[in-house]
Formats: C-alpha cells, sequence, structure tokens
C-alpha cells in the first residue's frame, strides 16, 4: 500500500492499528522500520471504538501525546457525545449506517471544539447500484450540514486494500458528487488534516498544552 | 462571431497499478469508464458525455475526451473505477485541458515535474 501511495504522490498517510497502548513500543519498531524505505511521512492513529465511555476516556489518557491521531469511531450515541466534548479527541469516523440520528447539533459541537468529522470514500468505492445511492445520500447529508454549520469535515480514503487509495484530485472528483464546494474541497482534503497533524505535532514535542507560550 | 456549442474536453487519466508488466489498452478503459458512468449518472450522463479514449505513448497514461459539461462527471466515475478487467487498478485524473495542442504542452511539463518529485521525499520539499 504505501509503494502505491509512493506511486499516486501522496505526502501522507495515518496509520492505523495504534489503539493497544501496552504494544505501543512493538508497533513504533515496525514503524520505524518501515519509514525510511518509502517517500510518505508515516503518521499514528488510533481507532478508539470501545462500548463504555469509561473504557473510552481510559484509552485517551494513556495515548494522547503518544500518537498522533485519536480517532473515535462513532459506534453509538454516547461514545459520540463524549468525544464531541473531550478536545483531546481530533476526529469522529461516521460510518455508515449509525444508530443514532444524524442532527446539526453534532456539528455544530464539533465545530465548538475543533473536532473533525471525518469520512471515509473507500465505501463509496465498495458500494455498488441502490446501496451505493443510500450512501451518497448519506454522505450527502453529512456535508450539508457540516457546511451549513461550519464544522471541520475531513474525506479520506479509508483505504483497507491499496487500490482503494486515492490522491488529491481523485479525492476532489469524488466529493463533488457529494456537493461539495472547490474550497470545501480543498480544507477537507488538505488544510484540516494538516491542522491536526500540526497540533498534535506541536504537542507530542511540548509539554504544554495547544496556545500557550513560555514567555 | 459564432460559438461553438459543443466544447470538448480532455482529461489525462493515469492508471496505477501493482503488475506493472500488464499494460492496459484504450479500448479496456473506455468500456470500463463509461460502465461506470453509467452506473454512477444513467443513461443519460453517458450520452451528455460523448466520451472517448485517446492512448498516449507512455502506456499508464490515456486522454479521455468528452463534452465540456460533462467534464465532472468522467472525473468523477474515473476515480471510482477499482478494477479494469480482473486486473485493480487506480484511476486518477492528472490535468485537464480544452485543446489538444495544449495537453501535449502540460503533458511535458508534468511527466518532467513528476519524474523530479519522484526523488524526494514530502518532507524535504518546499512549499510556496
Amino acid at each position: 500500500m504505501l509503494r502505491v501511495a509512493e506511486k499516486l504522490s501522496i505526502k501522507g498517510i495515518a496509520l492505523p492499528g495504534f489503539e493497544d497502548y501496552k504494544q505501543l513500543s512493538e508497533k513504533y519498531k515496525l514503524l520505524d522500520e518501515v519509514k525510511g524505505r518509502f517517500r510518505v511521512e508515516l503518521y499514528t492513529r488510533a481507532n478508539i471504538s470501545t462500548l463504555s465511555v469509561k473504557e473510552a476516556v481510559k484509552l485517551v489518557n494513556k495515548l494522547r501525546r503518544k500518537i498522533d491521531l485519536i480517532c473515535i469511531k462513532a459506534s453509538h450515541k454516547t461514545l459520540v457525545n463524549y468525544a464531541l466534548r473531550d478536545k483531546r479527541v481530533d476526529l469522529i469516523l461516521l460510518e455508515p449506517y449509525p444508530d443514532f440520528k444524524i442532527t446539526a447539533s453534532l456539528f455544530s459541537l464539533a465545530r465548538q471544539n475543533d473536532i473533525a468529522i471525518e469520512l471515509h470514500l473507500a465505501h463509496l468505492l465498495r458500494a455498488e447500484g441502490l446501496s451505493r445511492s443510500k450512501l451518497i445520500g448519506f454522505y450527502k447529508l453529512i456535508t450539508a450540514y457540516s457546511t451549513k454549520e461550519n464544522a471541520p469535515l475531513i474525506l479520506s480514503s479509508g483505504a483497507k486494500n491499496w487500490y482503494e487509495l486515492r490522491d488529491f484530485p481523485a479525492l476532489s472528483s469524488m466529493s463533488k458528487v457529494l456537493g461539495l464546494s472547490k474550497e470545501a474541497v480543498l480544507n477537507s482534503t488538505i488544510n484540516y488534516p494538516k491542522k491536526i497533524i500540526n497540533r498534535n505535532m506541536f504537542l507530542k514535542s511540548s509539554k504544554l498544552p495547544c496556545g500557550v507560550e513560555v514567555l | 462571431m459564432p460559438v461553438k456549442l459543443a466544447r470538448n474536453r480532455y482529461v489525462v487519466l493515469k492508471l496505477t497499478s501493482f503488475d506493472e508488466e500488464r499494460a492496459f489498452s484504450a479500448n479496456e478503459l473506455f468500456n470500463t469508464l463509461q460502465n461506470s458512468l453509467l452506473k454512477l449518472y444513467g443513461e443519460v450522463g453517458v450520452s451528455e458525455a460523448k466520451l472517448k479514449v485517446i492512448p498516449t505513448q507512455n502506456p499508464t497514461l490515456f486522454i479521455a475526451k468528452c463534452s465540456h459539461r460533462a467534464v465532472d462527471k468522467v472525473l468523477a466515475a474515473a476515480s471510482h473505477i477499482t478494477s479494469i478487467g480482473d486486473k485493480n487498478v487506480i484511476v486518477s485524473p492528472v490535468l485537464t485541458t480544452g485543446t489538444m495542442k495544449k495537453i501535449r504542452e502540460k503533458l511535458k511539463t508534468y511527466l518532467s515535474i513528476s519524474s523530479e518529485a519522484g526523488m524526494k521525499k514530502p518532507s524535504q520539499t518546499s512549499e510556496h
């Protein structure tokens, strides 16, 4: 997958699978081995999907400042409600189809706490026919809410196989189907991810929270 | 001055696959692209696109000729392709122009830039 990412001139990839804080050092060793081989920046990412909020809080406490991206999978309403209020969470991954109602308040809270809502476009590639049309409808609803509430939205390829990876031109033409403007596409594919990565790189290197400076 | 009603657009598509030995023909890409367009936008979408696929000297680059009204649709349909025949492939749009003359000029610069960029790591490149 990294070789293909290199071919597509993708600048960076967030690698999931860093949820287990006990095996972090082993995973970092593996990452260091791969890092030099390809011309792609690699970032670490944890997709947290727990049944209880307590477990999620524990994982966020353990993982913050150790990995680059903390993402909460929106599997149930209570977890989403927690994630929307915890500023240490970077992303909320909305996978089709959640068992709760998507409302405008979700997006306004995301904007207030600077938490991005993430969509994986690989689902569009995997679906066909009526299921794809239903999926496009669901994604259109999310993009419409995020535009209306001015909430940060991130569109990523969400690839599990190499052929599901997409570069910026392909991502932007796919997201035009979802009714996003040119500026919104640029923000959701380049600007917001860059902003989050830069913020977390700063947090990893310093002990001070974002926005605080020693004079 | 009379205005041309049906203007064309030329989109350069790049095929990326794991199997570098397998070369795809323009006909194969045309069929796959048309099928993808049909799935995404239906029969009316395909008829409006007036699609043609032209091969280039580079076996991974193809030119898709289409109506100027259907460029976005063709780009979206191309991005939704995951396989041609039984081989998995990524189709990504590289550039769009209005004439074949311009496409030749732009392709030259694209090929020279991509070969230079391939020598550097993203963190080493400077952004302006």
